[in-house]
């Protein structure tokens, strides 16, 4: 007891070391893997993202110009990030919420604008 | 007259974090046969190992065992490493070192609290981890996740220390090494922990070479072998030195694991100080021909990658044999004499993964 | 820095492989035991037509291993008389394999790891598929 003394005396005193974590979130670190996320309007969907991934959470169709992400398949590796030389698939540091459902997330070109350009 | 009693200790059980069963033939208190049985969470990643592309077999094998998910990268990229011919920049060997070391001190930490709740310190395993808090804070700063933090890649490392990063983590280990000198008299030589530890699990340096017993488990026997004394990664130009203990008993493997904590602290801080400047990552070029063996010291002993490939982008055969699969064998010998009480905590002073042993 | 730079290449690799016929298995094993070896792991590599079975030892940090290959229906004798630990190394191969291991200690029957509904051992291979896949290789 006497040589945990030093250590329950300074606890008594100190903050606690636990925050009650949904009333008070702690700010999440700059480069913490949060989440994926797809800036379509830079996406040429070459597919490259889809090959690479791990967990097969990407699909890339490029006749509908349509890319499909299921984040909760995702492992936030960053293979897709790094992968990407558009800079279309980005990470931030902000984790996806809880959800009972996993759906996944579709993001689709501008398609008139383009469609416009090949013709 | 002895009554003999069959009792299934697990699959269950409060101090398995994990799933494994040990079927325990008890002739009044003590224990008499021990018969492990797994295959609770067999995942089959030996085999998932060959139907993946080289590349993305980086991320499996991170999964096999959270806690040691660095050095399952680190081996495996050594592994195929060495088929390609390829060698790693030196910046990256150094900072392979730093977040494997980072990983073994939260891990050592990790066990060093699961043993205090075995025999009931709750005092002393809440205080453990939150030193192991600051740790796995500075693991999600620096790579971005707290356990699996997929920083190897083949060829090298996927991300670089800045220098206030390198600055902040040299603070944290200094607060870190501060707070567990705090914790170390009652660790070591706390009435309850000598009582509930010393001369359980016994097993002697000639016992522990043939049984094949590894890791802390093997140096706290008296047998110096640690796999970072082949300099693999920048281990080499580190100055290593093993920790030996002459017990054998579970007091023994915890002041290895214990001393270890102190020794990774150092390790993180030389690998830092000298760190060398330049690229992190050689890009892989070509696909994998030939066989290779690779060695490394996970936090629960040696890891070895067996690797073969075939010229494509598959791997013919990948076989991983996991510190814990050759320490269970030695549960069959330390545990038979001993008391029934003491099953928990011989049980965990081997630090059993069951992810890592059935893969 | 120059001879530090990457001393892990300086292992032996998987040069130190001595090919062994089936009989003489358990004399060499027990031999190295005699040497105070540490047993490691067995490993098994369906080449499609036979079980490639290495045995890996360590003996002061250095590998040695024993190489022995058998026919799929062949039997293997079990190395556990000598080396008590090697029972669950050869029970896994017994489970994935489908190797037939004689003189096992502790035998799970071959479901160790795997559950009693699964039809064939997951990881031999049927003899065309190897072909297959060497044939993409070269």
């Amino acid at each position: 007891m006497p040589k945990m003394l030093p250590t329950v005396l300074g606890n008594l005193v100190s903050k606690p070391a636990t925050r009650p974590h949904p009333y008070r979130r702690r700010e999440a670190f700059a480069r913490a893997r949060g989440r994926i996320i797809f800036d379509v309007k830079q996406c040429v969907f070459c597919g490259a993202c889809a090959l690479r991934c791990p967990a097969s959470a990407i699909r890339v169709d490029r006749n509908e110009r349509e890319l499909v992400f299921e984040p909760f398949r995702c492992i936030i590796c960053g293979v897709c990030v790094e992968t990407c030389r558009r800079g279309c698939a980005q990470m931030i540091p902000h984790y996806h919420s809880p959800a009972y459902t996993k759906p996944e997330e579709y993001y689709r070109a501008p398609v008139e604008v383009k469609e416009e350009n090949q013709l | 007259m002895a009554v003999k009693t069959i009792l299934p200790f697990g699959p269950q059980h409060p101090v398995l974090p994990e799933p494994i069963q040990l079927r325990i033939t008890l002739e009044d208190e003590n224990i008499g046969q021990v018969l492990p049985a797994l295959g609770y969470v067999h995942r089959g990643i030996e085999k998932a190992g060959e139907n993946n592309d080289y590349p993305l077999n980086v991320f499996l094998v991170e999964r096999i065992c959270g806690i040691c998910s660095a050095t399952h990268g680190l081996a495996y990229c050594l592994a195929v490493e060495r088929l390609l011919g390829i060698e790693p920049p030196p910046r990256a060997n150094y900072l392979r070192v730093v977040w494997a070391e980072l990983h073994r001190l939260h891990s050592h930490l990790l066990w060093w609290g699961l043993l205090a709740d075995a025999f009931g310190f709750e005092s002393l395993f809440m205080q453990i981890w939150r030193v192991r808090e600051m740790v796995m804070d500075v693991l999600e700063k620096t790579a971005g996740n707290r356990v699996i933090i997929s920083v190897n890649a083949i060829g090298g490392v996927r991300r670089d220390l800045s220098e206030e990063q390198i600055s902040e983590m040299l603070h944290t280990l200094e607060e870190c090494e501060k707070q567990l000198y705090a914790l170390l008299p009652v660790m070591l030589n706390d009435y309850t922990v000598k009582k509930r530890t010393a001369g359980k699990g016994v097993l002697t340096s000639e016992q522990a070479l043939r049984l094949g017993v590894v890791g802390p488990t093997l140096r706290a026997s008296g047998v110096a072998q640690d796999l970072r004394m082949t300099g693999y990664a920048a281990y080499g130009e580190l100055g290593f030195e093993p920790i030996v203990e002459q017990g054998g008993d579970c007091y023994a493997r915890a002041v290895v694991r214990a001393r270890e904590c102190f020794q990774t602290i150092e390790l993180v801080r030389r690998a830092l100080q000298q760190l060398p400047d330049g690229d992190i990552l050689t890009k892989p070029r070509g696909n994998p021909n030939g066989k290779a063996i690779v060695r490394v010291e996970a936090p629960r002993g040696e890891l070895m990658y067996f690797v073969v490939g075939n010229g494509t982008k598959n791997l013919e055969r990948m076989r991983v044999r996991t510190p814990t699969l050759a320490n269970v064998p030695a549960l069959l010998e330390m545990l038979p004499g001993a008391e029934f009480a003491d099953i928990p905590v011989i049980t965990l002073s081997i630090d059993p993964c069951i992810s890592c042993t059935e893969r | 820095m120059g001879e530090a730079h990457g001393p892990h290449l300086e292992l032996p690799d998987i040069d130190n492989v001595q090919l062994v016929q089936q009989e003489q298995l358990l004399q060499h094993v027990a031999h190295f035991a005699a040497q105070g070896m540490r047993f490691i792991t067995i490993t098994c590599i369906d080449n499609g037509e036979q079980f490639e079975v290495y045995y890996h030892f360590d003996h002061d940090m250095k590998l040695n291993h024993l190489l022995l290959v058998i026919g799929k229906k062949e039997v293997l004798p079990s190395i556990t008389p000598i080396y008590f630990c090697a029972f669950v190394a050869e029970n896994e191969m017994k489970d994935l394999f489908g190797v037939r291991v004689d003189g096992l200690n502790v035998d799970y029957q071959g479901r160790m790891l795997v559950s009693d509904e699964l039809p064939s051992p997951p990881m031999r291979k049927s003899s065309d598929s190897a072909v297959r896949r060497n044939g993409d290789g070269s």
